[in-house]
């Protein structure tokens, strides 16, 4: 507790804010530039495949997100601390639209490879489930006025939420491979030259910037919003 | 332990009681399901040759869909006449409360099952309970784990402005793979699936009913505080 306490206090500074937006904007450029332009093309694909560099981190931060989430709502139910609370909403948000951006990225590939926008991939029919999920755990907050129980309800729902995740996957996993054959091949080819490989990483690299400035930027107007609600309650208490 | 369970025996005969006085709710729900039954029929032109592909389907939508309206009232009629907070300051242990609501939901739905699958039988001139026992397991395994989740969503929905909506959208998502189990096992038995198949779909039933029942019983007392 103290220790992040202290960490996103010392985060919080102007240079950390607009180095760490400058950073992610610098390797979303770089980043961009080797997906587009440097990369090779791939043997037997289309110049639809670049879509991968962008696809494969956004899942990542997706699931990233989730985590986020699951981690504050634990931790709140166990530290008591708003604090927590504030995270684990952050971190829902986040992997919403990461998810959604992992979703769009998989639908434009898939309309080239698959000739459809939407196949009810075991990998992309999971991302809609737990898109929707955490759509609810947002939903649920919006609903709830009293900060306390709002806290409360979204930490139950953001554990018992995270837990389905793996369950989710592997039902549906189950279920792809009974209602249709799985259409689907290995997006990771091991046998990726090192320019993809390496294209890959600088992406990853400046998802995961992108991912820290926002959460950020966005803990910070949170966590201001929480100190405005309790100087007022003061004020009028 | 039998502290807990003398509690949630208490609740759960209370339960009973003011339900059975009144009856209503159960007809109310019956005919809802028997509705979805209905309904489909049209909705996907149902023939000998399909039936039982669709059945599974048709009858998990329809507990579903009406054990969520059942759940949804387990806690409001708590709500009516503040009774939630007589509950809730009762000194007894959160989890005996949890049971309770849980076995009152879990016997609510399984008495809509009863009345529900002989008409289906009946209406769609298929015998769903074939293979009795196994089929019994499926549906017991499956009311278990949805009427677990549900009874964590619906105390937390009850406090809720926009409860009526809220129940069903927060708890249909986290059901999915509960939903793909049960009705993959029901659909295996009925069309006669490989033994794998089905004793499979009822481990991974189980094995979800505990991971789920241990966490809602676990989290409860963090909903039961608020309400």
């Amino acid at each position: 507790m103290k220790l992040l306490e202290k960490a996103l206090k010392l985060a919080d500074t102007a240079l950390v804010r607009y180095g760490s937006l400058g950073a992610s904007a610098a390797l979303m450029l770089l980043g961009a530039y080797l997906a587009l332009v440097w990369s090779p093309e791939a043997a037997g694909e289309t110049a639809v495949y670049r879509i991968v560099y962008f696809h494969v981190p956004t899942a990542i931060m997706a699931y990233l997100g989730f985590f986020v989430t699951f981690a504050g709502s634990f931790l709140f139910l166990w530290k008591k601390e708003m604090l927590f609370d504030r995270v684990a909403k952050t971190g829902a948000e986040l992997g919403v639209l990461f998810c959604g951006l992992m979703l769009v990225t998989g639908m434009i590939w898939g309309k080239q490879r698959w000739g459809a926008w939407w196949i009810w991939e075991p990998r992309l029919t999971t991302a809609l489930i737990l898109l929707i999920i955490y759509a609810g755990y947002l939903i649920l907050r919006s609903t709830i006025d009293n900060q306390m129980t709002r806290a409360r309800y979204a930490a139950v729902f953001g554990i018992v939420g995270f837990l389905d995740v793996p369950v989710v996957h592997f039902a549906i996993k189950m279920w792809g491979s009974i209602m249709h054959p799985v259409v689907i091949k290995s997006l990771a080819e091991p046998g990726m030259p090192p320019e993809m490989l390496n294209t890959l990483r600088v992406c990853l690299l400046a998802f995961g910037a992108l991912f820290a400035t926002l959460f950020l930027l966005r803990l910070r107007v949170e966590n201001l919003a929480a100190e405005i609600a309790a100087l007022r309650s003061n004020h009028e208490g | 332990m039998n502290e807990i369970l003398r509690t949630a025996h208490a609740i759960l005969l209370k339960d009973m009681k003011t339900e059975f006085r009144s009856r209503e709710f159960l007809g109310h729900t019956f005919m809802f399901a028997l509705l979805v039954i209905v309904i489909f029929n049209f909705a996907f032109k149902i023939n000998p040759q399909n039936t039982p592909e669709l059945a599974s389907g048709i009858l998990w939508i329809a507990f579903l869909f009406a054990g969520t309206l059942g759940l949804g009232r387990s806690f409001l009629i708590e709500k009516e006449n503040d009774c939630i907070q007589g509950l809730g300051l009762s000194p007894v242990d959160r989890t005996a409360i949890f049971i309770a609501k849980f076995l009152g939901n879990l016997f609510f739905l399984v008495i809509i099952q009863i009345m529900t699958i002989p008409v289906f039988i009946v209406l769609y001139n298929l015998n769903v309970m074939e293979h009795f026992t196994l089929q019994t397991a499926v549906f017991l395994l499956g009311d278990i784990g949805f009427m677990t989740l549900g009874t964590l969503i619906a105390a937390m929905s009850v406090n809720l402005k926009a409860r009526e909506i809220l129940l069903p959208v927060l708890l249909l998502p986290l059901l999915v793979p509960l939903l793909i189990f049960a009705a993959s096992a029901t659909a295996a038995l009925l069309t006669g699936g490989e033994p794998d198949t089905y004793m499979g779909r009822l481990k991974l039933l189980a094995a979800y009913d505990v991971i789920f029942f241990v966490v809602s019983a676990l989290v409860f007392e963090y909903i039961m505080d608020e309400l």
